[in-house]
Order: structure tokens, then sequence, then C-alpha cells
């Protein structure tokens, strides 16, 4: 219920509230959803990073269950930054697709967790897929600094930092940048609320495959 | 086109597959809760 609130508000605060950007116009309100999207599948390939440690080394299956939730909410979000951004570059810079650094290494990310859920799905011994793609989550997460870093590291087309690294330089009005940490503060909650859903899920599938177990 | 249209396009995108994803998890959900209840009334039988 937070969660759909705050995505309400940021809508609201998206169209009545952030002004219109001077040359792009108002396809730039794409730019709330896109960058909160992918910070949000930052967030949660970080998680499938941190858990896939934690349960190679703690050996507890519930972090596996946060891992695997989080990769395939992680590939969801990544999806988003993959449509809206091609939306947003056709009426800036007159073409869906360049191979440019960012949507490369973003393209490369997708690709890689998606990979990551489909060896999950190809290994039926849960434990050794379990283990496997703890390895893979941890390995896989080298790309997302790569992504982040990818407009320091090459020449590029893509507008530059707007959070974290940013600082003065960001050059966005105060009033956008407020709407921007709504919009990023409504998906994180989102992010929160489907993980929690997802491993539910993930638990009950567990406690399925125990019972049918004992019963064979 | 209307730069306006691809905000549109992109927000109907957004929440399309935002919806989707919850209702395609709700979905799995009630159908993993009916699949446990039908396998702990079975256990329930041969004890």
């Amino acid at each position: 219920m937070i969660s759909l609130s705050l995505m309400l508000l940021s809508i609201v605060a998206v169209f009545y509230y952030a002004p219109v950007e001077r040359t792009m116009g108002i396809v730039q309100k794409i730019f709330y959803f896109h960058v909160a999207s992918a910070w949000t599948g930052f967030l949660a390939f970080g998680m499938v990073f941190v858990c896939s440690i934690l349960f190679l080394w703690k050996k507890k299956v519930s972090f596996d269950f946060w891992a695997y939730s989080s990769a395939e909410i992680g590939v969801v979000f990544t999806s988003l930054v993959l449509i809206t951004g091609p939306l947003w570059a056709k009426p800036v810079w007159n073409t869906y697709w360049t191979w440019d650094p960012r949507l490369t290494t973003t393209l490369i990310l997708w690709l890689v967790y998606l990979g990551y859920l489909l060896l999950r799905k190809m290994i039926a011994s849960p434990e050794k897929a379990a283990r496997i793609a703890a390895v893979y989550g941890i390995i896989g997460f080298i790309d997302v600094p790569i992504v982040y870093l990818s407009i320091r590291l090459w020449r590029t087309m893509h507008p530059g930092y707007v959070m974290i690294m940013a600082g003065q330089n960001s050059g966005l009005h105060p009033l956008m940048f407020q709407v921007l940490m709504l919009s990023v503060l409504a998906f994180t909650c989102l992010f929160i609320t489907l993980l929690i859903l997802r491993v539910s899920i993930e638990k009950l599938t567990n406690e399925i495959e125990q019972i049918k177990q004992n019963l064979s | 086109m209307n730069s306006s249209l691809f905000l549109i396009i992109a927000y109907l995108m957004l929440w399309l597959v935002l919806f989707g994803y919850v209702v395609v998890m709700n979905s799995r959900l009630e159908k993993l809760s009916q699949q446990l209840k039908t396998l702990q009334a079975e256990r329930e039988k041969r004890e």
C-alpha cells in the first residue's frame, strides 16, 4: 500500500511539480522513472551479490531465496530501463538505439542476469543450481560498476551523473532533483514489496518440494 | 511522431510491465498455495 501510494504520488509530482526541461521538452519526464528503474536494478543485483556471498559462506538456503528473487526483480527493472531508454532516445537522439558504452553495458548486464535465471532453470538439482548461481551472481556483479562508470571511462552521448557522483555538476533543477528522489524512494519501496512477495513464493516452492519428497 | 506520444508509450509500458509482473506473481502464489493445501491433505490422509 505504501509502495502504491508513493508510486502514485511520484506520478503526480512528475507531471505537476517537476518543471518541463527547456531543450528536450515534455519527453524528458521519462527520465524520472528511467533513472529510478536503473537504480532499482543496481540495488537488486547488489542484493544478489551480497546474498550469494552469504549463501556460500553460511550455507543457509534462505540467502539463496533472496538472491534468486532479487535477480528476477532486477531483470524486470533493467528491462524497464531498456524499454524507457530507447523511447526517450528516439525524439532526442533521433534513434532508438546506438552502441554507446552506457547502453551496451546495460544490455550486457540484462543478458548476464537473464543468463542467471536460465542457469537456475536448466540445472535439475536445486542445491547444485544454488551453488553455481551464487558464484555466477558474484562474478556477474562486476558489470554493475562498469555500467555506472561507463560514462566516465569511455566517450558517450548518454547524459552524465545525476545521483551519487554528480555533486554540483548534475545540472539538474532543484525541483527536478526532488521529484527524482521521490521516484527513487517509490521504486525502492516497490522493490522491497516485490522482493518480500517473491521470496514467499520461493519459500512455498521449497516447502512443497519437501512435502513431495516425504510423501514419495 | 509527437514527443509526448513517446512519453505516453513509455509510461504505459512501465505500468504494463510492473502490473504484469505483480499479476504473474500473484497467480504463482495462488497456484502454489493450492498445491500446498492438496499436499497437506494427502499427508494427513496417509498419517
